[in-house]
This record gives structure tokens, C-alpha cells and sequence, in this order.
């Protein structure tokens, strides 16, 4: 089979006449084999051949646990339990399941008259969930998810009991993004936890949580999460679209459907968001974006993303707005800097020596004395050491971790110094570009790249060069959507009233609808009385 | 599409900046020195230029941060290449701070020198110029006993700049210098470098900037000394801050010292008939900072009555100096206030008439000098103390 993947719109277009018959192609072979397969696959009257075909689906399986019971009701009835060890609570089992079917009160009780598939699922079995499938294939999947198969002898279904209980991590504070106002936890591997941490922040009826599967071997629970009446309905059935494209084997993480989806599979800057903070996703879907959970991962996407996000975190909402706007400002320095600042010091050393105050010119001199390599090759070589040193130490185990600061801050920032391999200035220029690249960290991947196309257009051309870089990428930006959103509203297109809430904030009682942009149901978000007022004015108005 | 990735490519290829240096390859220069040879007339260029490495923080040596290079040439331009015969950094004259130019040169007339230095892109308009008084120029650069820096170069930016804060020379840049030389109806004054000995006898020598050159057009017509460069700042009236020792009126021998905090000059012509004339209108607002004789005032009144005795001798003074620099600057023929150019902006029909020997006429105009001093405060202290006897 082929993989699909989502092409850029002309190249799509392009290749429309081939993907239509792949997509023909593809439609008609899974029909034909899901008929064969039914037929196969339905369950039997008859136990035996039930246990027989179980067995031989699951048969090599040593974690696989079958339980035969006996169920004194008229007559002796063969029950059969089937669950995978280690992904289900057994005392669940046990108390719930094995235990209610041999209740001896139950061969007294007055059941006699019900048929013993619907006693059992009506009145044995205590468990808070309940399915019941006629198709092998279905009780399979149950069974590898977690769930308890109930076979019954002299009937053609079986009844499957949600007894997941495997080991996960708790909610812990999530080490990429911490804060220091606000909410701790952040989201674990498990999707009904996730979910739920949500559920637990929005109390509305109109919160849902479509859930879907992808993935042909891993079976990956999906669960797209917006607010009905709020969210756009035209994203939320984009997403979908969009998610039922992915024809893969695989997803392990929620990066495997960022990549699927991605309005921009070729450019440097991500068109979806994601986060590990239920807080922050919370206040994305009641600003009418969608998120999409991922089973097996913490970090949760949303959509539609936009570059302002990224110079966004939780806190700014909980701390005041004074401080609040300066580090988002603050925040869009130090993308500059960190994109712009080795390829600013390389044109300034190599072009534009009048642009530099005379006596930090001559220190700087002083520093690129003895320096054997051209400024261009030094700051490309310190960069590269950087991006070593910076992945080195997200890589090393953590014992050997203080190595890598040893190694890195002596050999290279002061031996290398010391040597004369590289000047002052360029190590403070690059430990610059690397604390400011930390603070942006969302954009990593355009921030390296760019800041090296900057530094050759700046080693190139000089300030000039830098100029036409910057425009590039600014161009290239503009040029940016997702999810039908320009990637950067409000500043272009310009939407005044979103500016209240994006490089700066604004007091809360300020933003008084929801950014228009990303939808435009419910817009009003709050009462226009909300600004605090002094309490006289309060009681005058009484 | 392929049009405009042609031209974005064109963007990237057919232009940019093209005169990359390492700073290793280059010799900042600091200081400029041009002097002429009395034997043959060629011009005596000299740079000093800064040698980074003794200044680095890291291993500093102990050698001079500078190097004097001198070359001649018939042009400034061919000196100043045929240095890289003989130094191994590319000249690059952007940062340089000052211009110091011999008495010959300055007499043989500046525009002609200048011009090198204006037409080439690489020197700022806003450099100093200096005229060495007494000394070749390039001796002025090779001495630097006198202030903190170590390099003569930033001693000699230093001094000028803080011209703002004392009354006796004068500074210029060189596109005020352009101004005023090109400029109808007035004339430059340059400040002027000398070397010195030491107060203190150390037989060392220092230099230092004092008094004024006063220029006719381009050409040095003569100098002026401490209190005559002291008039011509009071009429051209850029002095920010400045002190002024007054005789003391309560006791003898004694003196007081004013600081000056705002001061303001009006040149203000008149036309009667074919008779020119100019009123000086000079305000000034100071504070006494010094307070030598020691006296008791019995009440305010005596504070007042003090200070407008001050106001008083402080007008006294100012307009002496104003009168003497003027008639000098009649004896030169030179406008170097801008008698000319307030008539022509008043006046502009006169000033057609006159503009053309405007020289000579400028020497016979009367004028009149009209000082209002106003002494706002006897500082932090009221009176004078006596003690107690």
C-alpha cells in the first residue's frame, strides 16, 4: 500500500489524475478482504471453536490469560474469560467477573426465566462498562487493548468488560515547560487521563472528545478535542479530513500526525501547536482551537497555530499584565537575537567596522588578533559546537551530565579562548544566540536554520545580506497558513483588536472576545464590566 | 515564477557589500597629523594608529597601544597609500577622532587639505581640526605624558570635547569648519594645540589646547589668546558651562568665582540710511561656586546688594573681552562672528550691496556691547564666613 502523504496544494494538483486511481485502487481492495474476514471471523455458537479460534489468533502469546468457568444456571454453561496479563487489573477481574459468575446466590436467584446472556450482562457482572460484538476480529481488539472478552457457550456474541489497568506515569510538572505561576501537572501517556485533565478545567456539556483509531498496526486511539458553539466547524472538519488521509502503520507519537497534517510539510516553521500543559491546552480549545490528543504521548496538538503563540506562555495570563508584555516583547528580542546575532557580529567585523564604537572596535581587534580563522568560519564553527554541545546534554545520561558543562564551559570557553583558536567575543556572541534560542524554544528548528542562511548571507553580502535574509524569511511567513488561518495574524493581516493579546497583553478584563481569527462563533467572551472599579464607585451605582 | 526567481537571484549576486576585512587587516587610525616639508613642499602625512593587541585585557603588553607612521607625498591621497610601504594594515580612517594641522599648512589656506579627506568616503565629517601653534603637528601626536588615556589620539578628542566646560579655547569640527569657510558674511576660528612643560617643572612635556586661530576664508590670519578666544564664545554663544573669576567686592585681592549655567548671544545689525551698525545682546545665568573673602552679611539685603555688585563686574568683564576681540578681529579683517551673515538675514538688500568688500567695510562698523548678567544664586552657602574672633 501506498502511504499517502499530505503534497503541497500544486503539487497535489499536479499528480491529481495518479492519486485518484491509487485512491480507486485502494478503496475496492479493503472491501473485498473486510467481506472474506467477516466471514471468516464471526463467532461461533459453539465454545469450542470460539477457544479454538482465540487460540489461534493469540495462541503464541504467553501473556494472553484464558479462564474457563463453569456457570450453574438450569444446566452448566461453559463460560470462557480471555485478557492479556499485565494490561488489566486482575482484582477487577476477580471481584467483578470471575467472582459474579460463580455467586452461588445465583443459581437461586429468580433469573431462570432471562436468557443467561442477558442475566449476565443485566445483572451478574458489577463492571461499570459493558460491550458486546458478534465479530472475532472485534473481540480481538478488545482484548489487546485492555478489555476482558467474555465468551459464552450456546451464543453467537461476546461480552467485553473495560478492565484496563496498566502501569503509566502520574501527573507530574512537566520538565520542557515549567512555570512558576500557575498549574503544576501537565499530561502523561495515558489519552483517558489527558482528556480528563481537560474535562476537569471545562465543565460544559459542549466540550467534546471525538475519538477515532489511526494508525494500521498500532491501532492509535485519537481523540479531537474542541468546544461545539464555540470552535470553528469548518476546522474541526478540516482536522478530521484531514486525520482520515493518514493511511500509515504507525503512530507512536503525536509528531507522526503533525507531520501527516501540517498545512507547510516544507517549511521551517511548525503550523501546529503543541503543548504538555492542560492548562494551556484548556485555554487554546476555549479560544476556539482544536486539539487533538494522542494516546502513548503527553504532548497534545493544537490548531490553528500562529507565530504569536509562540512568543506566548501560560504564565503571561496569570501574572500582571505590566510585566507580562515586557517578556513577550522580550521574548520576540530574543528570536531576534538568537536568529540574527552571529551574523550581526560577522557583518559588523568583516564589513562595517565604522558602525562599531571606536573603542569596542578596538577591543574587538584586540580579541580577533590572533585568531587564526576568518570571523565567518569562527562563528560557523562555534555555532556547530554549540548545536553539539546543546544536544550532547539532552542526550547524555544524566550521570555523566556534569562532564558536558565541564567540557563546554572550560574547554571550550576558556581554553579555546586562552589558545586563541577563538576570540571573546565570539564565545559571548554564541552563548547569546544559545540562552536566547532557549527562550524561543518552540521555533528551534527555524531558529537554527535560520541563523545559519543569516550567517552566510552576512559572511556573503554583509548588513545588506542580512536585510534580504530577514525579508526572505519574512516573506516566507507570510506565505505561511494553518488550518485557513494566516500564520501572522493579527500583525499581517493586521487585526487591530487581536493586537490587544498578542506581542503585548493587555489587562484580562480587556480582551473582551475571543480572537477573531481563529473563530468567530461566540465571539464575546466576557461582560464589559469586569474592569475591578473602587468600591465608592461601586455603591454610587448601587 | 522563473522571472521572479531570477530576480531575487539577481538581489543576491550583483550586489552586497563587497569590502570585507578582517579586523586583523586593518590599522585603525586615530589621529592625522599633515605638516609640510620646507625643503621641497611636500606634504608630511603622518597616522597614528592604534595596535589593538596592547590594549587587549588578556595579555596586555607593555608596548605603546600606537604606531606613528609619517609618509610624504604631493597629495595627502599618495601619502597616505604610501603608507601600506610601510606598515602591514590597510588604513581605515573612519574612526579617526582628529585632524592636527602645522601653521604653514593652515596659512598656505585648509581647503585644499580638506578636500581630500571630504571627497574620499572615509573620514567623518564630524572630525576635529586643530591647528598646531609653535610645533610641527606631528609632534603634538608623538606626546602623551599629559592626560590618562594612553593613546594621544583619545587624549586629544577628550580635551576638545570638553571644551563645553571651560571658557579659554575653542573647538571645531570639520563640517562646522566647511560651514563657516564656504558660508557669506563669517569666518572660522580654529583651536589651537601647544606643547607646553609641565607646571610642575618635570621638564615633561604635555600639550595643550588654548586661545583660537582665527581664519580669513580658509587661511590662518592669526591667534587669539585666553581671553580674547574667552569674547569670541561669549558672541558666538555656545558656551554651556564655564567659570569667570571676579574681583571680590568685600575685600581686596580676593576674588569670586561664577559659574556660567546658560548663556545666550544675539547679533543684532541696524540700518540707517547707509550706516551699519550691530548691537551685542549677551545674557548670561550663573551661580558663585567660589567665595574667597570671609565676611559676615548682617541680613539678605547685604546678599543681594552683593550679588548685583557681582552682576555688575561680571557684565564689566565680559564686555571687555568682547570689545578687545572684536576690534582684534577688525585688525584682521575677519568676520569670525557672523556680523555678515545676521546682516543678511536681516538686511539681505544691504547686505548685497556690502557683501563684496564686505571684509573691509567689516573692520570700520561700529558696534555696541549690551551684557545682562544675572546671578541666580550664591550656591549652597548664603554668605562668606568669618569666623569668630
Amino acid at each position: 500500500m501506498v502511504k499517502k502523504f499530505r503534497y503541497p496544494k500544486k503539487i497535489e494538483s499536479l499528480l491529481k489524475i495518479s492519486q485518484q486511481e491509487k485512491d480507486s485502487n485502494r478503496k475496492e481492495v479493503p472491501s473485498q478482504e473486510k467481506e472474506s474476514v467477516q466471514n471468516a471471523n464471526m463467532i461461533d455458537k459453539n465454545l469450542e471453536n470460539n477457544i479454538s479460534a482465540i487460540k489461534n489468533i493469540l495462541g503464541l502469546n504467553d501473556d494472553v490469560k484464558y479462564r474457563e468457568i463453569d456457570v450453574f444456571c438450569q444446566r452448566t454453561i461453559n463460560v470462557f474469560i480471555v485478557f492479556i496479563d499485565g494490561l488489566v487489573k486482575e482484582k477487577y477481574i476477580k471481584d467483578h467477573i470471575v467472582k459474579s459468575l460463580m455467586e452461588p446466590d445465583f443459581i437461586n436467584s429468580n433469573s431462570i426465566e432471562l436468557d443467561l446472556l442477558t442475566s449476565i450482562k443485566k445483572r451478574i457482572l458489577s463492571t461499570a462498562t459493558l460491550q458486546e460484538t458478534q465479530a472475532m476480529d472485534v473481540a480481538v481488539e478488545y482484548i489487546l487493548a485492555g478489555e476482558t472478552v467474555i465468551f459464552i457457550d450456546g451464543y453467537d456474541s461476546a461480552l467485553s468488560v473495560s478492565t484496563q489497568g496498566y502501569e503509566a506515569r502520574k501527573v507530574e510538572e512537566p520538565d520542557t515547560e515549567s512555570s512558576v505561576r500557575g498549574p503544576r501537572e501537565g499530561f502523561n501517556e495515558v489519552l483517558k487521563v489527558n482528556t480528563s485533565l481537560i474535562r476537569r478545567k471545562i465543565i460544559n456539556p459542549n466540550l467534546v472528545f471525538e475519538g477515532m483509531k489511526l494508525g494500521k498496526q498500532t491501532k492509535t486511539n485519537i481523540r479531537i478535542g474542541y468546544i461545539k458553539g464555540i470552535a470553528n466547524p469548518k476546522v474541526i472538519e478540516e482536522v478530521k479530513n484531514r486525520l482520515g488521509r493518514i493511511d500509515t502503520d504507525v503512530i507512536l507519537e503525536s509528531g507522526y500526525i503533525e507531520q501527516f497534517i501540517e498545512d507547510h510539510p516544507y517549511s521551517i516553521f511548525p503550523t501546529i501547536a503543541n503543548s504538555e500543559k492542560p492548562d494551556k491546552i484548556a485555554a487554546k480549545i476555549l479560544e476556539g482551537r482544536v486539539a487533538i490528543f494522542c494516546d502513548g504521548t503527553p504532548f497534545v496538538l493544537t490548531v490553528p497555530h500562529l507565530f504569536v503563540e509562540t512568543l506566548q506562555v501560560g504564565e503571561d495570563y496569570y501574572s500582571r499584565p505590566y510585566l507580562s508584555s515586557l517578556i513577550r516583547l522580550l521574548r520576540l528580542l530574543c528570536l531576534f537575537l538568537t536568529i540574527a546575532s552571529p551574523g550581526l557580529y560577522i557583518a559588523l567585523t568583516t564589513y562595517h567596522h565604522e558602525m562599531v564604537p571606536a573603542l569596542l572596535l578596538t577591543s574587538m581587534a584586540a580579541a580577533e588578533e590572533k585568531v587564526p580563522f576568518p570571523t565567518f568560519i569562527e562563528a560557523m564553527l562555534m555555532a556547530v559546537v554549540f548545536e553539539i554541545l546543546r544536544e550532547a546534554g539532552v542526550r547524555m545520561p544524566r550521570p555523566v551530565g556534569a562532564a558536558i558543562s565541564i567540557v563546554g564551559a572550560l574547554v571550550i570557553g576558556e581554553a579555546a579562548v586562552q589558545a586563541g583558536f577563538v576570540s571573546a567575543p565570539m564565545v559571548i556572541v554564541i552563548a547569546l544566540t544559545g540562552i536566547c534560542g532557549f527562550v524561543v524554544s518552540a521555533l528551534n528548528d527555524a531558529n537554527i536554520l535560520s541563523r545559519f542562511l543569516i550567517m552566510l548571507l552576512a559572511g556573503a553580502l554583509g548588513l545588506y545580506g542580512i536585510l534580504m535574509g530577514f525579508l526572505m524569511i519574512l516573506g516566507h511567513m507570510c506565505s505561511l497558513r494553518s488550518f485557513g488561518t494566516p500564520y501572522l495574524t493579527p500583525q499581517a493581516p493586521i487585526v487591530w483588536s487581536e493586537w490587544k493579546d498578542s506581542i503585548i497583553r493587555l489587562p484580562l478584563w480587556f480582551l473582551k472576545s475571543r480572537p477573531q481569527s481563529i473563530t468567530w462563533q461566540e465571539s464575546k467572551k466576557q461582560s464589559l464590566q469586569n474592569r475591578p472599579q473602587s468600591p465608592n464607585l461601586m455603591k454610587g451605582e448601587e | 515564477m522563473k522571472k521572479i526567481f531570477i530576480v531575487i537571484l539577481c538581489l543576491f549576486f550583483l550586489t552586497g557589500c563587497w569590502d570585507r576585512k578582517e579586523l586583523p587587516q586593518i590599522g585603525i587610525v586615530a589621529a592625522i597629523a599633515v605638516d609640510k616639508d620646507p625643503e621641497n613642499g611636500e606634504y608630511i602625512f603622518t597616522s597614528q594608529i592604534l595596535k589593538p593587541a596592547a590594549e587587549s585585557t588578556q595579555n596586555p603588553s607593555p608596548e605603546k597601544p600606537f604606531l606613528m607612521v609619517s609618509t610624504t607625498g604631493k597629495t595627502i591621497f599618495d601619502a597616505i597609500r604610501k603608507t601600506n610601504q610601510i606598515v602591514d594594515r590597510k588604513g581605515f580612517y573612519a574612526h579617526n577622532k582628529v585632524i592636527i594641522l602645522s601653521e604653514e599648512i593652515a596659512k598656505d589656506g585648509l581647503l585644499s587639505i580638506l578636500d581630500s579627506f571630504q571627497r574620499g568616503k572615509e573620514i567623518r565629517g564630524y572630525v576635529w581640526i586643530c591647528i598646531a601653534k609653535g610645533t610641527s603637528a606631528r609632534d603634538i601626536l608623538k606626546i602623551r605624558s599629559g592626560g590618562v588615556s594612553r593613546v594621544p589620539a583619545n587624549f586629544l578628542k577628550s580635551v576638545i570635547e570638553n571644551t563645553k566646560y571651560q571658557l579659554n579655547s575653542t573647538s571645531i569640527n570639520m563640517l562646522k569648519f566647511y560651514k563657516e569657510t564656504l558660508g557669506s558674511g563669517i569666518d572660522p576660528v580654529v583651536g589651537v594645540l601647544s606643547i607646553e612643560e609641565r607646571i610642575d617643572n618635570s621638564q615633561e612635556k604635555i600639550v595643550k589646547l588654548s586661545g583660537g586661530a582665527v581664519f580669513k576664508v580658509d587661511k590662518l590670519a592669526g591667534f587669539l589668546n585666553e581671553s580674547e578666544t574667552r569674547g569670541y564664545r561669549w558672541v558666538s554663544g555656545d558656551i554651556e558651562s564655564g567659570a569667570i573669576s571676579l574681583p571680590s567686592p568685600i575685600e581686596a585681592s580676593k576674588f569670586v568665582s561664577v559659574e556660567v549655567n546658560k548663556m545666550d548671544a544675539k547679533i543684532i545689525p541696524e540700518v540707517i540710511g547707509n550706516h551699519i551698525g550691530f548691537t551685542i545682546d549677551i545674557s548670561e545665568d550663573g551661580v558663585v561656586t567660589e567665595q574667597q573673602a570671609t565676611s559676615i552679611f548682617k541680613d539678605s539685603k547685604q546678599l543681594v546688594e552683593f550679588l548685583t555688585t557681582l552682576e555688575k563686574e561680571n557684565e564689566k568683564v565680559i564686555e571687555e573681552e568682547v570689545n578687545k576681540v572684536i576690534e582684534k578681529a577688525k585688525g584682521f579683517q575677519t568676520d569670525i562672528f557672523g556680523f555678515g551673515e545676521a546682516l543678511n538675514k536681516k538686511y539681505p538688500e544691504t547686505w548685497i550691496q556690502v557683501k563684496d568688500d564686505w571684509p573691509s567695510k567689516f573692520a570700520e562698523v561700529p558696534f555696541s556691547v549690551n551684557v545682562k548678567v544675572n546671578i541666580k544664586s550664591s550656591g549652597l552657602m548664603k554668605g562668606p564666613f568669618k569666623p569668630v574672633e
